[in-house]
């Protein structure tokens, strides 16, 4: 009598448990695999539509995977995206638009998402529904400056340039970097505002005092031909800067304006300030400079008066460094003694 | 009788010189057809060339000089761009520096500001204002032309047809030139299969993407089956 019903025949126990020599491989299970092509299907027969309810029947059944997709999953934007696009490609606007304010529902912090959704409006035409958006995509999203480099855009290339400084004055409302003020100041300058340009420059250089930018400044009234303009920027730098802060850069743009000006004698008194205002460790560039600048245009005592005060001071240095190096003694002594002060021998003795 | 045969020899001799005359008209006449005809040749054989054949002639003599110069230069020892460099006038190699200046080399991908930004600048730089209607806009709105953030513009301004159609056209070129950013790979038939189907596929090649160059020893052992 038997207890259960044997559903398999009894398989014979295994008494050999050593592997076989020849054992098979991953890789070779997997190639095999894709050799027997098991999961190949065919292509689905390819339709052509030809009539209303084909239509409606294509994409009752496109919407319907569409929705499923994002029932599954629906933080994935892409999904969002692609269905918008169909639907944009389908030309039903208004469903594209819904889809698109349902996924700003999910993620309204997504950049991609309000890009293509203006994008979608523009491309049908529907330039106030852009504008709307626009609006809406700086309020929620300020500091996303692609967004307002693709609406002051759109507004220039509708010809609405009141529209465009209107959106340039409320980005820089909020202080962004400096390639946004650049962007700005170039605006102005292709419609010629030079006025306009300066002021903010003025605000630009406020919001990021670093050099550069004041070198900037002084370079477009230079370009525009404002001569007086750009020494008063430079001379306010220097103003604003004061000894700390200050920066050798800053001195050698001034004093090359004034050699590009013919004004040798105010670029000599522009070093010589620089030189005695600045801390030693960071004029290099300046006594170069300082040097080309009087071989160009000094005379001979010029010359050696400069770097007389070069090597000077790099011997002070060296003897400060080092008190018991009576090389350095000896040659700054003799430079001392050249220079024919006797005074100032005599202390150093 | 003397007289005639005088004249008949002078005859014979005036008529041997209007032969000799004619043979040399005769010639030359040969002459100048063979000469006219060579020159017709010639002239149909320019005309059958190529427009730039000049041009091409002087590029190809100038690519053989500047070789020979160059073996010159490397006979002697001396660097050849340097000598080159000796020979153009200054006024030319600032023209020259000036046309090397306007190139705007990739940086690379830093972010998508980054991106957006040199997007911007490069559509920017190739749009014309027109200043005509931007006088007239002026004229026209006063006032709130300059306005500051809270001013309203919202009815003084009115789409034209032209100006909706140029933003759809650079959108459109816009978008164009996106599609073109990321290419197609060929599918590599008889490279390994490591995967089950087409997603790991695509997942496995983003791996070999990320860890590939430093997992290439590993690989290597474990294929070997021992280590180095």
């Amino acid at each position: 009598m038997e207890t259960e019903p044997q559903k398999m025949p009894k398989v014979p126990k295994v008494k050999n448990k050593a592997p076989a020599e020849v054992q098979i491989t991953a890789e070779q299970l997997l190639s095999e695999a894709k050799e027997r092509d098991l999961e190949i299907l065919p292509p689905p027969p390819k339709q052509k539509i030809s009539d209303p309810d084909e239509l409606a029947d294509y994409q009752h059944r496109k919407r319907k995977a569409f929705e499923d997709s994002l029932r599954k999953n629906r933080t994935v934007i892409s999904n969002w995206i692609k269905y918008a696009q169909w639907e944009e490609s389908q030309k039903e606007v208004q469903r594209a638009r819904s889809i698109y304010e349902r996924a700003l529902d999910v993620d309204h912090r997504n950049i991609i998402l309000w890009l293509r959704y203006a994008e979608m409006e523009v491309r049908n035409r529907q330039v106030n529904h852009a504008r709307n958006l626009w609006d809406r995509a700086v309020t929620v999203l300020p500091r996303a400056n692609e967004l307002w480099y693709k609406y002051t855009y759109m507004e220039e290339m509708l010809g609405n340039v009141a529209g465009a400084r209107q959106v340039f004055d409320r980005w820089m409302e909020w202080e962004p970097d400096e390639q946004a003020w650049l962007t700005y100041i170039k605006f102005e300058l292709r419609y010629k505002e030079t006025d306009r340009a300066r002021r903010i420059y003025e605000k630009f250089v406020s919001v990021h005092p670093d050099i550069r930018n004041w070198i900037k400044f002084a370079r477009f009234e230079e370009q525009h031909g404002f001569i007086s303009g750009t020494r008063g920027v430079f001379e306010r730098a220097v103003e604003f800067f004061g000894d700390e802060l200050m920066d050798e850069k800053l001195f050698l743009a001034f004093a090359k304006f004034e050699e590009g000006q013919r004004e040798h004698d105010r670029a000599r008194v522009i070093y010589k300030y620089a030189l005695q205002h600045i801390p030693k460790n960071r004029t290099q560039e300046l006594y170069k400079a300082y040097t080309i600048h009087e071989k160009k245009y000094g005379d001979r005592t010029g010359i050696e008066d400069v770097i007389v005060s070069k090597r000077k001071f790099q011997y002070e240095e060296e003897v400060k460094a080092n008190p018991n190096n009576y090389d350095a003694w000896f040659d700054y002594l003799r430079l001392v003694e050249s220079e024919g002060d006797l005074e100032v021998i005599r202390e150093t003795y | 009788m003397e007289a005639p045969e005088l004249g008949e020899s002078s005859f014979k001799q005036k008529q041997a010189e209007y032969m000799k005359r004619l043979r040399d008209l005769h010639t030359k006449r040969n002459e100048a057809r063979q000469m006219n005809h060579k020159e017709v040749m010639e002239e149909d054989k320019r005309k059958k060339l190529p427009s730039n054949w000049e041009a091409r002639k002087r590029q190809a003599e100038w690519i053989l000089n500047n070789e020979e110069k160059r073996r010159e230069a490397e006979k002697k020892g001396e660097d050849y761009d340097r000598v080159k460099l000796l020979h153009i006038d200054a006024i030319e190699a600032e023209r020259i520096d000036r046309k090397k200046k306007k190139k705007n080399p990739d940086p690379g991908f830093a972010d998508y500001e980054q991106a957006t930004a040199r997007q911007y600048n490069r559509l920017v730089n190739s749009m014309k204002p027109d200043m005509e209607q931007y006088k007239y806009q002026k004229e026209k709105m006063g006032e709130a032309f300059y306005g500051g953030q809270n001013v309203i513009l919202h009815g003084l301004h009115k789409d034209t047809k032209e100006g909706i159609d140029h933003m759809v056209q650079d959108l459109e070129k816009q978008i164009a030139k996106r599609e073109k950013y990321s290419r197609r790979r060929m599918h590599n038939d008889d490279a390994d299969i490591d995967y089950i189907n087409e997603r790991n596929m695509k997942f496995n090649k983003k791996l070999e993407r990320f860890y590939g160059e430093y997992t290439t020893e590993i690989k290597q052992n474990l294929e070997r089956g021992t280590a180095v």
